[in-house]
């Protein structure tokens, strides 16, 4: 099947569309014809900026520049979460860090390497555009964990002293809070694996479809993505907890935060 | 005393002990030089205006706050030597706000033994906890019962409880009776002088009511500072 390609000029009438959003707005005085010109202008730069890095990526087809690339959103995808959460200490970035490295090497090698089988091992074709879904995903379900965490010692700091009272070490303590928010960080991921196909249809298997691909195979990729994501939060979230909960303890587990 | 003596000595001991609290949300005080010893099956009674400072000494004492200077010590113990979980299953502390977990009344009569700290000691069985309840006039109280259908002087009831069945060497009472009826309240006065009886174990209780209480020593905390009488 051949790919019905969007040239300039087609890009140049969609901006139609958002003509008529901004008619609205201005129409209904909401203030946000401001916004939405600097979001579509934003929106063409960035992704023909991310197109062309990738056409590049491609021709380059370097291990190396494919690790780099990893690294550096994994880096930024936990100095997002820090300052989400605002606290820059050593256990919170530690555990940040550590959740969104962990896991996404793991899936997103476990998919590629394992599942998949991609030759050689780096192809950016691949692994980039499965690390970005891996890598989002588990910043997403870190942070909110790590934040109904955070707002759980200062909510319950009751419940958690009263633990502490009766004999519990840090950990023990912290138990209820680490599953609630665990629980909480899932919940988004659950929610979309519920409702997949039924409601729209994905945007991985949406781009495969309209690239040419048979549904059958963007449905199975569909289902891998799903279930990947939802291992990389869980992952992410559990790593993250797991090394951040004693940031609210001392060493002599009291609770200090 | 010296640190020396306090190691010597039985039972739970502080010594030359300070600590400041200042977190914004409580009143900002000082706890200044403070010596204290509790020997085996004494029952202290710690009185003091509001807020100078009582429920802060017994939560240092469960080792909740740290201390700026002075030490611990647990039957000649250092705290240091001791871990933090283990020291609090020996020396317990009832908080003073009553708080149950969710769960059933069982579940939080044997939360402690969920903990590694207690899991040397066999779980309290059913006809002890039944009658533990009956002691503190809960007769009629389920142990799958869910806690949310208690009132507040039940659930103080069951909190204390809950620390008795530890069976600690030491208990750090914070206003055990506060909001109790009269009846209740003995009740609760003569519950903590059979296992005191029982089991040797010694008591510091904050209250601000004596009646039914007869305690071996009583102390003051004053501008932070502890005086007999």
């Amino acid at each position: 099947m051949q790919v019905i390609a969007i040239g300039t000029l087609e890009l140049i009438l969609a901006t139609g569309f958002i003509f008529v959003s901004g008619g609205l707005a201005l129409c209904f005085q909401l203030g946000l014809t401001r916004s939405l010109i600097i979001a579509t202008l934003r929106t063409y730069a960035q992704l023909l900026a991310l197109g062309l890095v990738l056409n590049w990526i491609f021709q380059i087809d370097n291990q190396w520049l494919v690790l780099a690339i990893f690294a550096l959103m994994m880096l930024i995808a936990a100095q997002t979460v820090v300052s989400r959460l605002g606290l820059w200490t050593p256990r919170i970035v530690i555990g940040s860090l550590a959740g969104v490295v962990l896991s996404a090497v793991t899936v997103t090698f476990a998919v590629t390497a394992l599942l998949i089988q991609v030759e050689p091992w780096y192809e950016a074709r691949y692994v980039l555009p499965i690390a970005g879904m891996v890598v989002g995903n588990a910043m997403n379900g870190i942070a909110l964990s790590q934040e109904r965490l955070l707002e759980g010692f200062q909510a319950r700091r009751g419940e958690v002293l009263l633990r502490l009272s009766l004999g519990a070490t840090a950990w023990e303590a912290s138990l209820p809070l680490i599953q609630g928010s665990f629980r909480a960080g899932m919940i988004p991921t659950l929610n979309a694996m519920a409702t997949v196909g039924l409601v729209s249809i994905p945007g991985m298997m949406t781009g495969q479809v309209l690239a040419g691909v048979e549904p059958m195979t963007g449905a199975a990729y569909q289902i891998v993505v799903m279930l990947m994501l939802s291992c990389a939060t869980a992952l992410g979230s559990i790593i993250c907890m797991v090394i951040s909960y004693r940031h609210a303890f001392d060493d002599q587990q009291r609770l200090v935060k | 005393m010296t640190p020396e003596a306090a190691a010597r000595g039985r039972g739970l001991t502080a010594h030359q002990i300070a600590l400041r609290l200042s977190d914004g949300q409580r009143p900002s005080f000082t706890l200044t030089e403070l010596n204290l010893s509790l020997a085996a099956g004494e029952l202290l009674l710690l009185q003091g205006l509001s807020g100078c400072g009582k429920s802060t000494l017994l939560q240092a004492l469960a080792r909740l706050i740290p201390l700026q200077t002075g030490g611990l010590y647990l039957d000649g113990l250092a705290a240091a030597g001791i871990p933090p979980s283990s020291w609090r299953t020996r020396v317990s502390l009832l908080h003073a706000e009553p708080l149950l977990v969710d769960g059933s009344l069982a579940d939080n009569l044997l939360l402690p033994w969920r903990f590694k700290a207690l899991q040397h000691l066999a779980p309290p069985p059913p006809e002890d906890l039944r009658e533990g309840l009956a002691a503190l006039g809960l007769d009629d109280a389920h142990l799958q019962a869910d806690i949310r259908g208690f009132s507040s002087g039940q659930t103080a009831r069951i909190t204390l409880l809950r620390n008795l069945l530890m069976r600690p060497a030491f208990l750090l009472l914070d206003e055990p009776a506060a909001n109790l009826d009269p009846e209740s309240a003995q009740r609760v006065w003569r519950l903590l002088e059979a296992q005191r009886s029982q089991t040797g174990c010694g008591m510091i209780c904050v209250s601000h009511h004596r009646r039914g209480l007869a305690p071996d020593r009583v102390l003051r905390l004053r501008n932070g500072r502890l005086k007999e009488g």
